[in-house]
């Protein structure tokens, strides 16, 4: 009994075995590049070979997990009808991957359905579909040079998906009008990124000219590409070849378009380099016309308060001004980016304007003391926009205003902006004064000695005493004096009468 | 009282009023009319010089004024005093004979020269004051003498000045007159000791009166 169990269980177990065995092999997954890349259609083949015969077979594939936001299924389902035991069955598949898929492993599932003794079947296999960014590189030069030796950038933007390396850009010199005296170099480009490509190019003549260039770069990744296969047959074997190109290193290559002009066709100078922070401005630039009669449109990039683009029409050899109002707040030398756009022709050019801070002191809540010997106190406050440093005030020695020590002068020191410091100070007097002279001394922000002359107002010459009794001013009103003099004479002569006539 | 006689000739009024008994009713009048008007001016001219004080002060000028006032009518009688009292000392080392009532009394008709000399200070003095423009000083101002001494300048003007001086000399130097006479027959003197012992208190009252203008200047 235990025997013939044994046997039976062992024959089931053998019969479930079977029947979990695949009757169809997922073969292969090819999609004929090493990486794909975002934003691109690919076609998509899954070999399956089935171990038995198959009827009614289907592949497909759908994606998986987060794949499901990245990869667009285009065709995902193809029918390969009766398949004989080894008879492979070849799906073909269309899917994208989308724009903002990021560089990483995506799963996709590929699945065969089929009948087999007309019983339905369904099998699947999970395959990992490698997406890698790629870099696509767009060129952008100044549409304008002028004859001779030119300093120009290149705006080189990555517009795709991957980080871009190596960048250079050889160019082409054969021809004498126009060739490139230095190649340019940039190390990376991020996606999404715009970076500057300086080089320096020679062009003589007039007119438009091209300059062929090379631009090489990496691909982060080997991106291996077929190319081509080949099969040739030897016999009763088969030799099938695939080439394929490894795309890490991409060369494209293109011309740079200018339209050269001569040499100093304007000149270009900024009247005033020098502007206080935080103070609205007039910026104004000078422009002469070396060209040919034009209307010039001059218009400026940074720091400016309403229009920024002015007009202006300009003869031959004609020199004028054109003004724009800046505020800049910071200091330092900041650069205003100038568009003059004339006749089809364009010049951009940085002028650097130095932006500085001003110092302005000034008295507050001064007091002064004392009559003779006046003591004056009170604070220097800088009102200015940036810091005073060693300010030394001190009382101008005249000849009635004798300054005491020890408080002649007073060190009060730096004086930041929006900040202020005390002072004492003592004279002694001499005379009528109405106002003491006072010395400020500072240096300022590039050490220069800056002296500053003040006078503080005292309250002697300040009254206004107008009595001007019916027009006589501070004359003498000789007719009240005279009523005093005859009195004084008639009191003499009362005097004179009453001794003289006791004497008789 | 003939004061005709005083004014025109005090050796006889004095010698008439020497035989009748001796009466402080009309000296101590002129004295109380002179101290009344000296008050009422003295009261009028500080009022105006204590205008320079800034108002919160202006309470306590109020008291100084009074004060001003009260001085000057006592200062009259004082002056009385003591003017028949110096005369009286001195007329002593010259064998003076007769009573200091005597001597009070004839002094205080000497009075009479400064009632008139005020009769016409009085109004020159209202002219130039109700006219003058007075400036309300600071306390910084007030503390400078050169400024106070401006001020002071301009509301007694030099025309002012120089009319009270005129006043003061001829009122002292009828002072002198009348005290000589009436201190000749108040103490039996003779008229040249009677004129020394009046030039004394005459000066010294005199100076002080004349330094009292003189200082404006």
């Amino acid at each position: 009994m235990k025997k013939s169990f044994f046997i039976f269980l062992s024959i089931f177990s053998l019969f479930l075995i079977l029947n979990t065995l695949n009757a169809v092999e997922f073969t292969s997954i090819d999609y004929k590049n090493q990486y794909l890349e975002p934003s691109k259609t690919y076609d998509l083949w899954v070999v399956i070979t089935p171990e038995k015969e198959i009827n009614n077979t289907i592949i497909g594939i759908y994606p998986y997990g987060e794949s499901k936001d990245y990869i667009q299924i285009i065709k995902g389902k193809d029918s390969e009808g009766q398949l004989f035991p080894s008879e492979k069955g070849v799906g073909h598949f269309i899917i994208k991957i989308k724009d903002d898929a990021p560089s990483k492993d995506y799963k996709i599932v590929a699945y065969c359905n089929y009948t087999e003794d007309n019983k339905q079947y369904s099998e699947n296999r999970i395959f990992t579909i490698p997406v890698r960014g790629k870099p696509i590189l767009t060129i952008e030069n100044p549409p304008t040079i002028k004859e001779g030796v030119n300093t120009i950038y290149l705006k080189i933007t990555n517009e795709g998906t991957g980080i871009a390396r190596n960048i250079k850009m050889q160019f082409n010199n054969d021809d004498n009008q126009i060739y490139a005296l230095s190649d340019g170099y940039i190390n990376y480009i991020k996606p999404g990124e715009t970076r500057l490509m300086e080089i320096k190019i020679y062009a003589s003549g007039d007119g438009v000219v091209k300059l062929p260039y090379k631009l090489t770069y990496s691909n982060p990744y080997d991106n291996l590409q077929l190319t081509d296969k080949t099969k040739t047959e030897q016999g009763d074997s088969n030799t099938i070849t695939y080439n394929y190109k490894n795309q890490k290193i991409v060369e494209e290559t293109g011309n740079l378009v200018f339209k050269v002009i001569p040499d100093n066709v304007i000149d270009l100078n900024v009247i005033n380099y020098t502007y206080p922070v935080g103070e609205i401005n007039n910026f104004t630039l000078s422009i002469k016309n070396n060209y040919k009669d034009s209307n010039f449109i001059i218009t400026i990039g940074n720091y400016y308060l309403g229009n920024n683009q002015k007009n202006l029409f300009i003869k031959h050899g004609e020199t004028k001004n054109v003004s724009f109002k800046i505020k800049v707040n910071d200091m330092g030398v900041k650069e205003i980016p100038v568009k003059i756009i004339f006749d089809g022709n364009e010049i951009n050019k940085n002028i650097s304007i130095n932006v500085i801070g001003k110092v302005q002191l000034v008295l507050t809540g001064v007091n002064i003391e004392g009559i003779t010997e006046k003591t004056i106190t009170g604070d220097l406050s800088n009102i200015g926009t940036t810091k005073a440093k060693s300010v030394l005030v001190s009382i101008k020695r005249t000849k009635n205003i004798i300054p005491k020590r020890p408080y002649e002068n007073y060190f009060v020191g730096t004086i930041n902006a929006d900040d202020y410091g005390s002072f004492e100070l003592h004279c002694v007097i001499n005379g009528n004064v109405s106002e003491i002279p006072i010395v400020i001394t500072y240096r300022d922000e590039d050490n220069n000695l800056i002296t500053i002359n003040k006078e503080i107002e005292i309250d002697n010459g300040q009254l206004v005493l107008n009595n001007n009794y019916k027009g006589k001013g501070e004359g003498i009103n000789y007719f009240v004096v005279g009523i005093g003099l005859l009195f004084c004479i008639g009191v003499i002569y009362l005097m004179y009468r009453g001794f003289a006539r006791k004497k008789e | 009282m003939n004061i005709k006689e005083l004014i025109l000739n005090p050796d006889n009024f004095f010698k008439n009023l020497s035989y009748r008994e001796v009466s402080l009713k009309t000296p101590f009048l002129i004295v109380l009319i002179f101290s009344v008007f000296m008050s009422i001016y003295t009261y009028y001219t500080t009022s105006i010089m204590f205008k320079i004080f800034p108002a919160d002060m202006q309470s306590m000028m109020t008291i100084s004024m009074i004060i001003a006032a009260v001085s000057a009518l006592v200062g009259g009688f004082i002056a009385w005093l003591l003017v028949a009292g110096v005369m009286h000392l001195i007329s002593m080392a010259f064998s003076g004979v007769g009573s200091f009532k005597r001597t009070f009394e004839f002094t205080g008709y000497g009075f009479i020269a400064n009632l008139i000399g005020l009769c016409i200070t009085i109004p020159i003095g209202y002219y130039f004051l109700s006219n003058a423009h007075i400036p309300t000083l600071t306390m910084a101002n007030l503390q400078n003498p050169i400024i106070v001494k401006q001020i002071m300048s301009s509301i007694f003007p030099k025309t002012m000045v120089y009319t009270n001086l005129l006043v003061g000399i001829a009122v002292s130097l009828w002072n002198l007159g009348l005290w000589t006479y009436g201190i000749k027959y108040a103490r039996n003197l003779e008229l040249k000791k009677a004129f020394i012992v009046a030039l004394i208190p005459t000066v010294l009252f005199g100076a002080y009166q004349l330094y009292s203008v003189a200082k404006f200047l």
